[in-house]
């Protein structure tokens, strides 16, 4: 599908999140007018723009469903969209990375694929604002939008940065769905998993080298109940 | 209950971080009240943070907003610090400093520019600006991107900051990152004084009503991370005696509390650093407001957004005395080694919003078992209710569309930030 022949209408919405995805697209600066060239913002809270309109070729949601108003919204706003994209982690996958642990709550975070179908996802936590604008026009222009699958770990090998792991911290680039040029590695942080586990990911072959490098127990439950937490992500991004 | 008829209800206000609505209600009698009504699903984050590892709850703390993510996070980091009794290195203390001045100036900008001119021009959007004052707007954008590029540079990542860490930083930077970061800094000094001024240059409301203003203060700067809180004309408080004097109140229409001081509203942000701090900014600020014939202190709750757009200028200038600094040493100790031990740590910082205070205790294996997080926003809502039934009885004789877009102004003049307050509603 081409979206080209008009000037697309794009809404930007976002449900409960940190809007720091939002903010992201701002930090395309200049980028972003050129963007704007292509669409038309026809509905952003953020931006200040309302006009009227009956459908959306594209619908650009950040954050996580979590009540029964922000379901009805998210709804509403599938059937008047075209294509849908879940922005950011908390979309994607509920972000229960940074959720995890809620006993007992009556409040489930839910991501977007549990309540309706998503046509494009856009990873991280928060997004990498060049990759948000690579698949926007990839999906205006109707060209096929091919996902970054490539893992963290590959990433920051090509960066040339030291192993983190074998100075015994628990990275999870090995397992992570890469796109975001190995961030955190590259600052001297082990990758937490905000895009997701990569499609090959191997997490026993990870386990064993974790055991095999001896890195201490602490870090080694705390790296577990992350990859639990990824897991569980994983189920709620393919609504199972 | 009486019957009462809702005068003016305004929903999901543009322009602002998150989502509030604002009724303003004049009841039987006359009596005008009103209330802030932030919508925000419940993120509980206070909830979440307990059971973490202390770093992880950092990682968590950022992730409360995705505007002031670099002061949540330098404030949780200094929390911990505070309760593993760790002193961060003078150099990386700096190198903290310059993260929390870009993205405090970032903020204002996306604030001011983004957000708040476009009322000015009775515009509704920046991008309907882009066509009469494209000039204007450009530099605007580039100034709001340089922070950026300084962001990304010492903080890893524009958004939720990776590099500060407990004890330091988690990566060595050298001199050509000092370079690299001032010459964005004079970059943005070239172009500060004529974008601020822009602002300084708009007629605000005339309206006046004297609170009580909060913010840190350290008798030499206007401090972002470190001092005492004060509270203007009266005294000075450790974060924890502030904890004390403070109030919350769980209002049944707001999923964010609202707070109290003494009883009373109290108003913390840039007019308030201000209105506290005024002696220590710098001079090309303060002939600015001899120019303009802006004093401190200030009672009308509009000059927030010059207090902002002064404090841009001020950091920029600030920014580059710790660069000059960093610049004169010749290499940085980015780290400290540290144990984890069990104990309660609080930080208390300035927020773009205003005053932010971070409270954690951990056990022995760095665990958190408690947390407290009082954001700026949520102390302002009082106040800004307050502030709305005294304007709205100013504006009461203008048609209706008239006063709702005043009210929606002075909403947006506090900078509120509903991501920020209405995280805490225990489950």
């Amino acid at each position: 599908m081409s979206l080209i022949d008009s000037k697309p209408k794009v809404g930007i919405f976002n449900l409960s999140s940190c809007e720091g995805c939002i903010v992201q697209i701002l930090n395309l600066g200049d980028k972003l007018l050129r963007l704007f060239e292509l669409i038309e913002i026809v509905d952003s809270r953020v931006l200040g723009i309302k006009k009227d309109y009956d459908y959306l070729d594209l619908a650009i949601i950040e954050g996580c469903v979590m009540s029964e108003e922000e379901k009805e919204k998210l709804v509403e706003i599938r059937n008047r969209s075209k294509v849908l994209i879940a922005l950011g982690d908390c979309a994607v996958s509920a972000n229960k990375n940074f959720m995890k642990d809620i006993v007992n709550s009556p409040v489930e975070a839910k991501s977007l694929r549990q309540i309706v179908k998503v046509d494009y996802e856009i990873p991280g936590c928060p997004i990498n604002s060049d990759e948000f604008y690579d698949k926007v026009i990839e999906i205006v222009m109707g060209k096929k939008v091919i996902d970054r699958s490539i893992t963290v770990c590959s990433e920051c090998i090509l960066f040339e940065n030291d192993c983190l792991l074998d100075k015994g911290l628990t990275c999870l680039g090995p397992i992570t769905r890469g796109g975001c040029n190995a961030l955190c590695p590259s600052n001297g942080r082990p990758c937490f998993g905000c895009r997701g586990l990569s499609d090959d990911a191997n997490i026993d072959a990870l386990i064993k080298a974790f055991e095999e490098r001896g890195i201490p127990v602490p870090l080694y439950l705390s790296a577990l109940n992350l990859i639990k937490s990824l897991k569980d992500n994983e189920r709620r991004m393919r609504n199972e | 209950m009486s019957e009462r008829s809702i005068s003016l209800s305004i929903k999901e206000i543009s322009r602002i971080e998150g989502h509030l609505n604002v009724d303003v209600v004049v009841d039987e009698n006359g009596d005008v009240k009103a209330y802030a009504k932030a919508l925000e699903g419940t993120r509980i984050v206070e909830n979440v943070l307990v059971g973490n590892d202390y770093w992880e709850a950092i990682e968590i703390a950022s992730r409360m907003c995705g505007v002031c993510h670099a002061i949540h996070k330098l404030t949780a980091t200094q929390a911990m610090e505070n309760a593993f009794n760790v002193i961060v290195p003078e150099d990386a203390a700096m190198f903290r400093d310059i993260i929390c001045i870009a993205g405090h100036i970032q903020s204002h900008l996306t604030h001011l520019y983004y957000f708040a001119l476009p009322d000015f021009y009775g515009k509704n959007n920046i991008l309907e600006l882009l066509n009469e004052k494209k000039e204007l707007v450009l530099k605007i954008i580039k100034l709001r991107q340089l922070t950026v590029d300084v962001i990304k540079r010492i903080g890893g990542s524009p958004v939720h900051p990776i590099t500060p860490v407990v004890g330091g930083l988690s990566k060595e930077f050298n001199k050509s990152d000092v370079k690299f970061i001032t010459e964005k800094f004079r970059e943005m000094r070239g172009l500060v004084m004529e974008v601020a001024e822009t602002m300084l240059g708009l007629d605000l409301p005339n309206f006046s009503r004297k609170t009580q203003y909060v913010a840190l203060r350290d008798n030499k700067s206007i401090p972002l991370l470190r001092g005492d809180i004060n509270l203007l004309d009266v005294r000075d408080y450790s974060s924890d005696e502030f904890l004390n004097a403070i109030q919350k109140i769980l209002e049944k229409y707001s999923n964010a509390p609202h707070f109290l001081l003494n009883s009373e509203s109290y108003m913390v942000g840039a007019l308030s650093r201000l209105n506290i701090n005024y002696p220590y900014l710098i001079s090309e600020a303060k002939d600015i407001c001899k120019r303009y014939n802006i004093k401190f202190p200030n009672y009308n709750p509009f000059v927030n957004n010059f207090a902002q757009a002064l404090e841009i200028i001020h950091y920029t200038y600030e920014a580059l005395d710790i660069l000059e600094n960093l610049a004169s040493r010749n290499h940085y100790k980015h780290k400290t080694n540290f144990k984890v031990k069990k104990g309660m740590g609080i930080s208390a910082s300035e927020a773009p919003r205003g005053l932010l205070i971070h409270k954690y205790s951990v056990d022995e294996n760095g665990r958190v078992v408690e947390a407290n997080i009082i954001t700026p926003t949520a102390q302002n809502l009082k106040n800004l209710e307050r502030d709305c039934v005294a304007y709205f009885k100013l504006i009461s004789n203008e048609p209706p569309d008239v006063i709702e877009k005043k009210i929606e102004m002075l909403v947006r003049s506090y900078d509120p930030c509903i991501s920020c307050a209405s995280r805490f509603r225990k489950l």
